[in-house]
C-alpha cells in the first residue's frame, strides 16, 4: 500500500496489477492497471513531492510508475540490485532522490535523471531490511540490518555515521520522528518498541515499549507524541492489532476492526487539522479511521515538560492505571478519596441523604482478566449510628452481592469494572435508604417521606452500551390471526461468520461486528468506540455513545469509525435494510377457514353471527336475566335448529361453540340451562359445558 | 428484493414481499390486528407504516421520525382505541404514535428511563390503554392512559432486573382454567413477565390494594417517579446462563396451564409452564440452538412459537445456495409445538429445506 497525500491517492499493488483508490470515494476503483510479474511487490511509495511518481519494489528491480492525466504509465524500471529489495524510500529533500535496500547488503541511492545506475551505494555487512530518510535534515538515512540500525550520513557513503545495537530479534520497522531530528524508533520481533536518540548516549534507549508481541510496524503519528503500532497477534486475529499511544507509553486508543494482521498504515490529511489514519490489513481491507483533535490531543501526557525523566522508565502499559486515568469520575453522590494504581487500591465515599459510606475495592494483580476487585466496607457516618442505620448498614452489606455480582460479569470478559461498580454502589445505597425510608413510613405515618431523589447520571455512554444487547438484526413474529412477519438482514451483512463466531453480545460490539461483516462500502459504518467515548463526549449528541448510528451525518464527522473502503470485490448499489416477508401460516393452525367453507360452518356461523348483530340491541324494557336476541320470535327456534343440526351429524364440537356463545356468560347465575335452549335427545345435555370444552377443544 | 411469486415455506406460504426502503438495519416489523398495517422500525432512527393488502397493494402510509437513535421495536395497540403504535428506541425514549383525522403524529413521549429502551409489550385491551417498556437501566416502566384526554401516568419497577432489562411481555387477562371453572371474569389479574441480563426471568404482580396513593397527586413532578409498589416479583425463574434476550406468554385461553417461553444468549429457549395461578413453574427445554436467540413468539391461536436469532450459519449448511433469495438465507425462523406427550417439537425447521415436517426428528427426552 502507498499513499499519496496530495492527491488522496492510495496505490494497492500485488502480482497482478497496481489498483488505485481515491480516499475521497474509496467505493469505486480509480484505476487499475494490469501487470504481469512473477513477484509480489515488497515495498512501494509515492513520491512525497510531485505525488506522480510512484516506485514499486519488485524482486531485484524497481519500477517507477507515473501518474499523469488519469493514467498510471510504466516508466523506468531501476536495475541494480542482485537480490530482492525489501524496502525503499523517497527523500523528502531531493524529488528525484529514492534509496532502496535489499537483502543483498547493498542499499542504492538512485537519481532518477539517471536511471541506468544508482548515483550512490552504501554497503554493509548483513542484508539490509529496512531504509528511511530522516524528516528533517538532508542527507541523513537510517537503515537496519537484522537487529542492528545504522545512520549514514550519504555524503560520505563509505561508513556509517552511527551504529545502533538495537535488538537481538529482526527489526521489522523503523520510523525517523517527525518533529525530533536525531530520535527514531524501532519496532522488532522480540514485541518491543525502542526509542532511540542518536544525538546523545546511542547505547541505550531512550524508552521502551511492551506491546507483548510481534511488533510489525511503529510509527511516529503526525501530530505531536503519539505512536502508532501494528502488531502480530499471537492468534493471528485482528482484534485490538492497531494500537495509539502516548509518550508516556501509555495505551490512548486502540483501532478495533481489522480481522487480521494489518500490513501498513499510513497518514491521510484531512482539512481543519485532523488525519484519518489509512490501514491495509491481510483480510484485504483498506479501512480508514478519522483521529481528530480530541484523540489528538489525549496523546500529550501530563509530564511532556519534562520527558528526559520521565522517558527512561520502564513502564509496560499498566491496565489498571488506564482505567483509572480514563474513569469518568462523574458519578453523582460520590466522591474519590484515593485511586492508587501502586497499590491497586481505590476508596470512594458514597453519600446519600445524611449516610455516609466508605468502600475500598482491591484489584488482584491479574486484574480485569477474570479477576474481580473485592470489596472492603471501610466505615459508616454519622458514627452515632442509629438503630435505623444500623439497618441501613446491613441491609447495605446485604447489597453489596450485586457489586460483586456487577464486577464478576465485567471481568468474566476481560473488562475493566470500576465505573459499573461506583455506579451501582450509589445505586445500591440509595435502594437501601429508600426501602429503610419505606419501612419507617409505615411505622410512622406521620414522619416526613424523605426519599431521595434516584440519581439521573447524567453520562450516557461507555459501560453502557455494554449492556444494552446487541440489535436484532432479523426476526419473526406472530401477527393477527394467522400471519407470520419476517425481516431480514441486510443483504450487505449476509456473507457471514466463521464457523466459530458466535454473534456478539452487547450494543458495544457492533461496531467490530460491522466491520467485519459489511460488504460493499459506503454501507459501512459504525458506531465510535466505547473506550474513547469515556473521555470525550461525542460532538453534537453530548451524551450519546454512539453518536451518528451507524450511517454517517452530514456534515458532521464521525469520530474513529472505520470506514472500510474497499474489498477488491464489485460493488453492488447499496440495499441498506432488508425486505419484510409476510407469510401465512394457516395451514398450521387448528382452525382453517378454507376447511370450514367446504362444511356448512361457515354459512351457520355467519346465520348465528346475526343473531348478535348490533341491531339486535336490548331494549329498556328488556328482562335483564334475558339475553337480548332470546325475545325475539325468531332467534330462539333458529339457534335450536341449529344445535339441533349438528348434534344429528355429531359435530358435538359445533354444539358446544355455539353453547359457549350464546350462554357461557350466565354460567355463574346457573341460569345458562334456560338461556339456552335444551339438548334434547342427546346424552350430553346433562354434561357441563366446560366438560364439553375440554373434551373437543 | 426479488421475491418467488408465491414461495412455499413448507406449511407456511409467503403472502407478500415489502421493501420498506429503510436507510439502515431493521430491528422489528410488526402487523396491526387485522393484518393489513405494517410497521417497521430501524437503526436510521425511523418508524414507517405501511398499508398492505393482500391484493399486494402496498402504500407507505407514514414515515415517522422522532427518535433520535436506533428505533429497536414497535408495538400495536389494543385495536379498540383507535390505531395506536408504540415505538421504543436507544435514545431512551418510547414513543405514541396515532393515526388521527390529521394523519399520524406523536400522541406521547415518555422519556424517563436512563438507558436504552428495549422492549415494549402491550397490555390485554381489558385492562385499557397499559405498555410495559423494559430499559437497560434495569427498570421496566408501566404507561397507563388514564382519562380520555391522552392523559398518559408512568410507574416504575426500579431495579427489575440488575445491569438491564431486555424483554417484557404481559400474560393473558384471563388466567388459565378460568373459563372451565368458570370463575367471573373480574379476577383477572395483571402479570408480567420480564428478562434481563441478571440471566433471571421475573414474574411480577399488580397487587391492587386500592389505596389511594397520594404521594403522586400532590407533586406534579414526580408523577412519573413513585416507586411501583403494587408491582410484587412473584417468581423468579432461574435457569438461563447467560442475558435473557426475549421472553413471550402465551396468550391462548382455555388452557389448564399458562405457558411463558424465554430465549437467551446462552442459546436456549425454555418452556415455562406453571398450573395454578399461584402454582410454581417448572421448565422444559427445546434443543440448543447454533447461535443466540433473539425472539420468540407465540401464535394467537394454537400454541405455535417461532423462534428466531442470530443464527447465521446457513452458508455452511450450503443448503440454500441454489434457491436464492429466500426466507432461509439469512433469517433463522423454526416454528415449535408441544406435542401430546408434552415434548416440543419442530414442526418447521428451514434446515431442514425439503419442506417435509420433522417432526420426532428433533424430539428430547426432557
Amino acid at each position: 500500500m502507498a499513499l499519496a497525500d496530495s492527491q488522496h491517492l492510495v496505490a494497492l499493488s500485488g502480482r497482478r496489477c497496481v489498483a488505485l483508490v481515491d480516499l475521497h470515494s474509496p467505493d469505486c476503483l480509480r484505476k487499475k492497471l494490469l501487470w504481469q510479474s512473477k513477484w509480489e511487490v515488497g515495498a512501494s511509495e509515492w513520491s512525497p513531492h510531485q505525488s506522480q511518481c510512484l516506485a514499486l519494489a519488485c524482486n531485484q528491480r524497481t519500477e517507477i510508475l507515473t501518474w499523469k492525466d488519469g493514467d498510471l504509465v510504466p516508466g523506468h524500471t531501476l536495475k541494480a540490485h542482485t537480490r530482492a529489495i525489501s524496502d525503499l524510500n523517497w527523500s523528502p529533500f531531493d524529488p528525484h532522490l529514492l534509496a532502496t535496500a535489499s537483502i543483498d547488503a547493498s542499499i542504492h541511492l538512485w537519481d532518477l535523471r539517471d536511471f541506468r545506475k544508482p548515483s550512490t551505494t552504501l554497503t554493509a555487512v548483513a542484508g539490509a531490511s529496512q531504509v528511511k530518510w530522516n524528516k528533517l535534515t538532508e542527507h541523513r538515512l537510517a537503515t537496519t540490518h537484522d537487529g542492528d540500525v545504522r545512520v549514514w550520513d550519504t555524503r560520505k557513503p563509505s561508513n556509517a555515521m552511527y551504529y545502533l545495537g538495537a535488538h537481538l530479534s529482526m527489526i521489522h520497522g523503523l520510523d525517523w520522528n517527525p518533529c525530533l531530528e536525531s530520535h527514531l524508533c524501532t519496532s522488532c520481533q522480540d514485541g518491543t518498541v525502542k526509542f532511540w536518540d542518536i544525538a546523545g548516549d546511542a547505547k541505550q534507549p531512550i524508552k521502551r515499549l511492551f506491546t507483548g508481541s510481534v511488533v510489525w510496524k511503529a510509527r511516529y503519528t503526525p501530530f505531536r507524541d503519539g505512536v502508532v503500532t501494528a502488531v502480530v497477534p499471537q492468534l493471528r486475529r485482528g482484534e485490538n492489532s492497531l494500537v495509539l499511544w502516548n509518550s508516556a507509553n501509555q495505551l490512548v486508543h486502540t483501532f478495533v476492526g481489522p480481522t487480521d494482521v494489518v500490513l501498513d498504515f499510513a497518514w491521510a490529511t484531512t482539512e481543519n487539522r485532523d488525519y484519518d489514519l489509512v490501514t491495509w490489513s491481510k483480510d484485504q481491507s483498506l479501512r480508514m479511521w478519522h483521529v481528530d483533535t480530541n484523540l489528538q490531543k489525549l496523546c500529550r501526557s501530563e509530564q511532556e515538560e519534562s520527558p528526559v525523566q520521565e522517558s527512561p522508565s520502564l513502564r509496560s502499559p499498566n491496565p489498571l492505571q488506564q482505567e483509572f486515568a480514563l474513569v469518568n469520575l462523574n458519578i453523582p453522590n460520590l466522591t474519590i478519596d484515593e485511586l492508587d494504581a501502586a497499590k491497586r487500591t481505590c476508596t470512594v465515599t458514597a453519600v446519600c441523604g445524611k449516610l455516609q459510606i466508605c468502600v475500598q475495592m482491591v484489584f488482584p494483580p491479574a486484574y480485569p482478566n477474570n479477576a474481580a476487585p473485592n470489596f472492603h466496607f471501610l466505615r459508616c457516618f454519622p458514627t452515632d449510628i442509629g438503630i435505623q442505620q444500623k439497618l441501613i448498614k446491613v441491609r447495605s452489606r446485604h447489597k453489596f452481592h450485586v457489586l460483586t455480582e456487577v464486577s464478576g460479569m465485567q471481568v468474566r470478559r476481560n473488562r475493566s469494572c470500576l465505573e459499573p461498580c461506583l455506579r451501582q454502589l450509589v445505586t445500591s445505597l440509595e435502594q437501601c435508604l429508600a426501602e429503610e425510608n419505606h419501612h419507617v413510613d409505615q411505622d410512622k405515618p406521620s414522619h416526613e417521606p424523605t426519599k431521595p431523589k434516584p440519581a439521573v447520571s447524567p453520562a450516557y455512554g461507555t459501560f453502557r452500551d455494554a449492556n444494552i444487547p446487541f440489535p436484532r438484526t432479523s426476526g419473526a413474529r406472530f401477527c393477527g390471526a394467522d400471519l407470520l412477519v419476517c425481516f431480514l438482514r441486510p443483504p450487505h451483512l449476509q456473507k457471514i461468520n466463521a464457523p466459530t463466531e458466535v454473534t456478539p453480545r452487547q450494543l458495544s460490539a457492533l461496531n467490530a461486528y460491522l466491520s467485519c461483516h459489511v460488504l460493499p462500502p459506503g454501507a459501512a459504518t459504525s458506531p465510535s468506540s466505547p473506550f474513547y467515548g469515556a473521555q470525550s463526549p461525542a460532538a453534537g449528541g453530548g451524551d450519546v455513545s454512539i453518536t451518528s448510528f451507524y450511517q454517517p451525518q452530514d456534515g458532521r464527522p464521525d469520530p474513529l469509525s472505520p470506514k472500510l473502503v474497499g474489498k477488491h470485490k464489485g460493488s453492488a448499489p447499496p440495499l441498506y435494510c432488508g425486505s419484510v416477508l409476510v407469510y401465512s401460516v394457516t395451514r398450521l393452525l387448528p382452525i382453517d377457514f378454507e376447511l370450514a367453507k367446504k362444511y356448512d360452518l361457515q354459512q351457520a356461523w355467519n346465520m348465528a353471527a346475526h343473531i348478535l348483530d348490533s341491531s339486535v340491541q336490548p331494549t329498556p324494557s328488556t328482562d335483564r336475566d334475558c339475553r337480548p336476541w332470546a325475545l325475539y320470535p325468531i332467534c330462539r327456534p333458529m339457534i335450536q335448529s341449529l344445535i339441533n343440526h349438528y348434534l344429528k351429524i355429531n359435530d358435538i364440537q359445533t354444539v358446544a361453540m355455539l353453547c359457549c356463545i350464546y350462554g357461557a356468560q350466565d354460567l355463574e347465575n346457573q341460569k345458562s340451562v334456560r338461556a339456552v335452549p335444551e339438548l334434547q335427545g342427546s346424552g350430553v345435555s346433562s354434561l357441563p359445558l366446560s366438560c364439553l370444552l375440554l373434551l373437543y377443544v | 428484493m426479488p421475491a418467488g411469486d408465491r414461495e412455499e415455506w413448507f406449511q407456511v406460504s409467503l403472502v407478500q414481499t415489502v421493501d420498506t426502503s429503510h436507510d439502515d438495519m431493521i430491528h422489528d416489523a410488526q402487523l396491526d390486528y387485522y393484518g393489513t398495517m405494517l410497521a417497521t422500525c430501524s437503526s436510521d432512527r425511523s418508524v414507517k407504516v405501511f398499508d398492505i393488502h393482500s391484493t399486494g397493494v402496498q402504500k407507505l402510509i407514514a414515515d415517522l421520525k422522532g427518535h433520535e437513535g436506533p428505533v429497536w421495536q414497535v408495538a400495536w395497540g389494543p385495536p379498540m382505541y383507535g390505531k395506536i403504535l408504540a415505538s421504543c428506541s436507544y435514545d431512551r425514549k418510547v414513543i405514541l404514535w396515532k393515526d388521527t383525522e390529521a394523519g399520524w403524529s406523536k400522541i406521547y413521549e415518555y422519556s424517563n428511563h436512563e438507558s436504552s429502551v428495549n422492549s415494549l409489550s402491550w397490555a390485554p385491551y381489558n385492562f385499557g390503554q397499559m405498555l410495559a417498556c423494559a430499559s437497560s437501566d434495569g427498570a421496566v416502566s408501566i404507561i397507563q392512559c388514564s382519562g380520555e384526554d391522552n392523559n398518559w401516568t408512568a410507574k416504575k419497577i426500579n431495579n427489575a432486573h440488575t445491569i438491564g432489562c431486555n424483554a417484557v411481555s404481559w400474560a393473558p387477562a384471563i388466567p388459565p382454567n378460568s373459563l372451565l371453572e368458570g370463575s367471573a371474569p373480574q379476577t383477572m389479574v395483571k402479570r408480567i413477565v420480564t428478562g434481563g441480563c441478571d440471566n433471571l426471568v421475573k414474574i411480577w404482580k399488580y397487587l391492587d390494594k386500592q389505596k389511594t396513593n397520594t404521594v403522586c397527586m400532590l407533586s406534579e413532578e414526580c408523577g412519573c417517579r413513585e416507586e411501583a409498589e403494587e408491582w410484587e416479583e412473584e417468581h423468579r425463574l432461574e435457569a438461563h446462563n447467560d442475558w435473557v434476550r426475549d421472553v413471550a406468554w402465551c396468550p391462548s385461553l382455555g388452557l389448564t396451564h399458562s405457558l411463558v417461553a424465554s430465549c437467551s444468549e446462552d442459546r436456549r429457549v425454555i418452556i415455562w409452564r406453571t398450573t395454578g395461578p399461584e402454582g410454581s413453574w417448572d421448565h422444559s427445554e427445546l434443543p440448543l440452538f447454533d447461535d443466540v436467540v433473539w425472539h420468540v413468539s407465540w401464535s394467537n391461536a394454537g400454541n405455535i412459537l417461532a423462534v428466531s436469532g442470530g443464527d447465521n450459519k446457513w452458508i455452511q449448511h450450503g443448503v440454500w445456495s441454489a434457491t436464492g433469495v429466500l426466507i432461509g438465507v439469512c433469517v433463522q425462523v423454526s416454528l415449535w409445538k408441544e406435542s401430546l406427550d408434552g415434548t416440543w417439537v419442530c414442526i418447521s425447521d428451514v434446515k431442514k429445506g425439503s419442506g417435509n415436517i420433522t417432526a420426532n426428528s428433533m424430539e428430547r427426552n426432557l
